[in-house]
C-alpha cells in the first residue's frame, strides 16, 4: 500500500504530514517551509501560482489573488453577506446557486481553486517521499455541514486524489495529543483557525477515542481579528478610498499588527503613510465580542457531553489564532485551567491526519476513534416544522429510519425537504436537498407506509432514502443537492480540469479499477465455500454472473473505463449480499473471542 | 426485536459492571469499524459501515441507565408506557407539590436537585426488579413511568432557570 498523507487544507495555511515510523512527520517543501499560504495567484497567461509565491504576488494582482477560499466552499452568495467586503476578489452566482470566484472574465467554483491547493500539497508530498502521493485523509472543521463537506471532497477529486477519511480537525488534534501524552481521560480542543471555530470533547481510553460532544461556528476566526483591526484604520481615515491593492495591503498590515499586538501594548497600522494606532486594551475589547462567542460554545460542547470543565484532563488548542494572549486567556477562564502549550497550534491537525491515515493503514490496529455529527438532521413536515431524525452529537456512522404515511386520497408521491440545524421550523435551517419518492399505487389516505431512512457514514456525509413498504412497489428515489456538487458535475469539471492530460487520467483510471476489481474478485474466489454455503440461490447466481461479466470486461479491453466501471459497480452490489455474511461472522468472532481472561484485562 | 445486548455480546442485565460496556464496545467496534476496511473492496467499507451504526446504536441504549431499563422491558415483552401510563401507589400525591412550585416559578436549585435524585431513585428500584428472577415488569413499569415524569420535570424546571 503507498503511503496516505494527512492534509490539513486550512483557511490560511495548507500543509501535509505523514506517519513514519509511528511518529507523524510534517512534510516540507525544498525551502524547508511546511505551511503552504491558501493562496492562490491567477496570472495574465492563465496559469496559478500557490502559496508563498502566490501570497507575493497578492500586492501587485490584488484582484486576481484568493484567499480564504475555504470559508466559501458549499455556499451560497446569499450566506456570504458579511464575508464579502472581507474579500479583495470579486463573487458571483450566475445561476444563483453555489458561489464562484471571478477573476476577469475567468469563473471558477471554490472547490477548483482549492483543487489547486491541494494539487500544491500533493507536489510537495510527493516531492519529499519520493512517490506518487494520491490518497490522503483531509481535515475539516468540525462544524462543516454536508455541502462543506462534499465540496471539499469534490476539490480533492479534481485534484486527483482520493479521500481515504474526512476526520473532523479537533479530533485530529486530539488524535495527535493522544499519541504525545498517551494518557487516559477527557481533553477538550479549542480550535480557532483563521476562518472557523470549533470546541469538541472527547474521552480517551485505552486506544478508544470517542467524541462527546462538539459545537462550533463556521463563519468565526482569526480572519474576523484581523478585519477589526482593518477597520479601526478605515474608521480613522474615512475619506481613503480603498481599491483592491490598498485592501490587501491593508489586510496584510492588520496580520502584522495582530501579531505585534501579542507582545506589545500598542501597534500602528500602516498603509501608504497614514497611520491608526490601536491600543492593545482596545483591540482586546475589540474582540471581546468574538472570543465571548467561543466561550459560550465552549459551555455548551461540556454540557452536551455530559461533564463539568473540572472533569477534563487537559485543553489542547489549535490554529493559529490561539497564539493571541486574550483567546488564552478566555480558554483557562472557561475550562478553568491553563491550555497544553507544548503542541505546535499550527501543525497539530496535519499531525493528527497523519496518525489517522496510519490507523487506516492498518499501523494502529488497537485504535478505535468514534466522532460525532455536529448538527441535527430530519425533515420537513406539516406546518413547516421538523421532524429530527438523527440528533447533534450522535457517533458516526449512523442510521436512522422514521415512518410516514399519505394525507390525501390517491396520493402517488411523497416529498421530503431534509435540512440540518437545531431549529424547530425547517425554515430556520439549512436544505441540505429535497428527496421526491414517486410512484406509489393509489390508496386510501394513511395506508401507506413510507419508511425514510438517514444514513450518516464515517466522514459525516448524508445519504437519504424512502420507500413505500405496503406496496412492496420499488418507488424512484433521487436527492438532489441544493449546496454541493452532484456526481455528474464533479465528473464535468474533473474532465475540464484534466483536458491536457486526458489520456493519463484516463490511465489512471482504468488502472484503479482493474485493481480494485482484482480486489473484489479475489474477495469472493476466497470465500467461495461461505457463499456456497450462506447465500440465496438467487444471490448467488447474480454474484456469479457478475463476476463472469467483471472478468469478461477485463479480458477484453482493459482500456475500457466505461466498460470496466459499469462491470464493477454490478459486481460490488452483487457482492454485497456475501460482505454481509463475512461481516457478521467478524463480529461473532469478536464476541467469542471474548474469553474470560480478556474481560477480566478489559475490566482492570 | 434488536437486541443491543446481543450486538456487543453482554448479558441481559440492567445493572452494568463498571468499564463493561466500554471493553465490549471496544472490543467490537476493533473488529467492524470501517477505519478497519479503509483498503478493501467498496462492498466491504459498506457493511463496516452499516455494522459500526448497529454497533454505535446499541451503544447508545445500553449507555443511558432508562433507555437501558426500557429497552430491557421491551425485549422482555413488558407493557410500553403508552400501554400502561400508571404510576407507583401515591407518586403523583408525593410530586404535587413540586408540580405546583415549577408553575408557581418558585423552585429552588436545591429542589431540582432532588427531583433529579429521587428519578434515580426510581430507575434503580425499577432496575434492580428488572434484575430479580422473573421480574414483575407491571411493577417495572410503574416505576419507569414515575422516573419519567421526574425527568421531565428537571427538564422544564432547567429550562425555566
Amino acid at each position: 500500500m503507498t503511503q496516505v498523507v494527512g492534509v490539513d487544507l486550512g483557511t490560511t495555511n495548507s500543509l501535509a504530514a505523514v506517519l513514519e515510523d509511528g511518529r507523524p512527520r510534517v512534510l516540507e517543501d525544498d525551502h524547508g517551509r511546511a505551511l503552504i499560504p491558501s493562496v492562490v495567484c491567477f496570472l495574465e497567461d492563465g496559469s496559478a501560482v500557490v502559496g508563498e509565491e502566490a501570497r507575493a504576488l497578492a500586492l501587485d494582482h490584488p484582484e486576481a489573488s484568493v484567499f480564504s477560499v475555504k470559508r466559501l466552499m458549499g455556499r451560497s452568495l446569499e450566506d456570504l453577506d458579511e464575508e464579502q467586503t472581507l474579500l479583495p476578489y470579486d463573487l458571483a452566482d450566475p445561476d444563483g446557486g453555489l458561489v464562484r470566484v471571478q477573476i476577469g472574465d475567468r469563473s471558477m467554483t471554490p472547490q477548483e481553486v482549492s483543487a489547486l491547493i491541494l494539487g500544491r500539497i500533493r507536489e510537495v508530498a510527493s516531492a519529499r517521499l519520493g512517490e506518487e502521493v494520491h490518497r490522503m485523509v483531509v481535515t475539516v472543521p468540525a462544524s462543516f455541514d454536508d455541502a462543506q463537506r462534499n465540496a471539499t471532497r469534490a476539490a480533492a477529486k479534481l485534484a486527483g486524489l482520493d479521500v481515504l477519511r474526512i476526520l473532523n480537525e479537533p479530533t485530529a488534534a486530539a488524535l495527535a495529543y493522544g499519541l504525545d501524552h498517551d494518557e487516559k481521560g477527557t481533553v477538550a480542543v479549542y480550535d480557532l483557525g483563521g476562518g472557523t471555530f470549533d470546541c469538541s470533547i472527547l474521552a480517551l481510553e485505552d486506544g478508544v477515542y470517542r467524541v462527546l460532544s462538539t459545537c462550533g461556528d463556521p463563519h468565526l476566526g482569526g480572519d474576523d481579528m484581523d478585519a477589526w483591526l482593518m477597520d479601526q484604520w478605515r474608521a480613522q481615515h474615512a475619506d481613503v478610498e480603498l481599491d483592491a491593492r490598498g485592501l490587501q495591503a491593508l489586510r496584510f498590515a492588520a496580520e502584522d499588527a495582530k501579531r505585534t499586538l501579542g507582545e506589545s501594548d500598542e501597534v500602528e497600522v500602516e498603509l501608504d503613510g497614514r497611520s491608526a494606532t490601536v491600543a492593545r486594551a482596545d483591540f482586546e475589547a475589540g474582540i471581546a465580542p468574538l472570543l465571548e462567542r467561543t466561550a459560550d460554545m465552549c459551555r455548551r460542547a461540556v454540557k452536551d457531553a455530559g461533564i463539568e470543565a473540572a472533569d477534563l484532563g487537559e485543553v489542547v488548542l489549535v490554529g493559529g489564532a490561539t497564539r493571541t494572549p486574550a483567546v488564552r486567556r478566555t480558554v483557562a477562564e472557561v475550562f478553568g485551567r491553563e491550555p497544553l502549550s507544548d503542541l505546535d497550534p499550527d501543525r497539530v491537525v496535519a499531525m493528527g491526519a497523519a496518525v489517522q491515515a496510519g490507523i487506516l493503514s492498518g499501523s494502529f490496529a488497537e485504535m478505535v476513534l468514534v466522532d460525532v455529527t455536529p448538527l441535527t438532521l430530519g425533515y420537513e413536515t406539516m406546518g413547516g416544522v421538523v421532524s429530527q431524525i438523527i440528533s447533534r452529537n450522535s457517533p458516526v456512522p449512523c442510521q436512522a429510519s422514521e415512518e410516514v404515511t399519505t394525507y390525501a386520497e390517491g396520493q402517488t408521491g411523497v416529498d421530503f425537504h431534509i435540512v440540518q440545524g437545531e431549529r424547530e421550523m425547517a425554515a430556520d435551517c439549512r436544505t441540505l436537498g429535497r428527496l421526491h419518492l414517486t410512484g406509489i399505487p393509489p390508496m386510501a389516505a394513511g395506508m401507506a407506509r413510507v419508511k425514510v431512512t438517514f444514513t450518516l457514514d464515517s466522514d459525516g456525509i448524508l445519504s437519504v432514502g424512502a420507500v413505500e413498504e405496503r406496496s412492496g412497489v420499488e418507488a424512484d428515489v433521487t436527492l438532489e443537492p441544493k449546496h454541493g456538487l452532484t456526481d455528474e458535475q464533479v465528473e464535468v469539471m474533473l474532465k475540464s480540469a484534466w483536458e491536457n492530460a486526458e489520456d493519463d487520467f484516463a490511465k489512471r483510471r482504468c488502472a484503479e479499477l482493474l485493481a480494485d476489481a482484482d480486489m473484489v474478485l479475489r474477495s469472493v474466489a476466497k470465500h467461495g465455500d461461505v457463499a456456497e454455503a450462506r447465500m440465496e440461490p438467487d444471490e448467488r447466481e447474480r454474484l456469479k454472473e457478475a463476476v463472469a461479466d467483471m472478468e469478461e470486461a477485463v479480458a477484453e479491453d482493459p482500456d475500457d473505463g466505461e466498460a470496466l466501471q459499469s462491470a464493477l459497480d454490478e459486481l460490488n452490489v452483487a457482492a454485497q449480499p456475501l460482505a454481509t455474511v463475512l461481516m457478521s461472522d467478524v463480529a461473532a468472532k469478536a464476541l467469542s473471542d471474548h474469553t474470560i481472561d480478556e474481560a477480566k484485562q478489559e475490566f482492570a | 426485536m434488536d437486541d443491543a445486548f446481543e450486538r456487543l455480546g453482554l448479558p441481559r442485565r440492567w445493572s452494568l459492571q463498571v468499564g463493561e460496556l466500554a471493553a465490549r464496545y471496544k472490543a467490537v467496534a476493533r473488529k467492524v469499524h470501517p477505519d478497519r476496511f479503509a483498503a478493501g473492496p467498496p462492498h466491504e467499507r459498506e457493511a463496516a459501515e452499516r455494522m459500526q451504526s448497529l454497533v454505535n446504536d446499541a451503544h447508545a441504549v445500553l449507555a443511558d441507565d432508562r433507555h437501558r431499563a426500557e429497552h430491557l422491558v421491551a425485549l422482555l415483552g413488558g407493557p410500553s408506557a403508552n400501554q400502561d401510563g400508571r404510576t407507583p401507589c401515591g407518586f403523583l400525591i408525593e410530586v404535587l407539590e413540586w408540580n405546583e412550585s415549577l408553575e408557581d416559578g418558585t423552585l429552588e436549585g436545591r429542589a431540582i436537585d432532588a427531583i433529579a435524585d429521587r428519578g434515580n431513585h426510581e430507575l434503580a428500584t425499577a432496575g434492580m426488579a428488572l434484575d430479580a428472577p422473573n421480574p414483575d415488569l407491571t411493577l417495572v413499569r410503574e416505576h419507569l413511568n414515575a422516573a419519567a415524569h421526574l425527568a421531565k420535570l428537571v427538564e422544564r424546571a432547567e429550562a425555566v432557570a
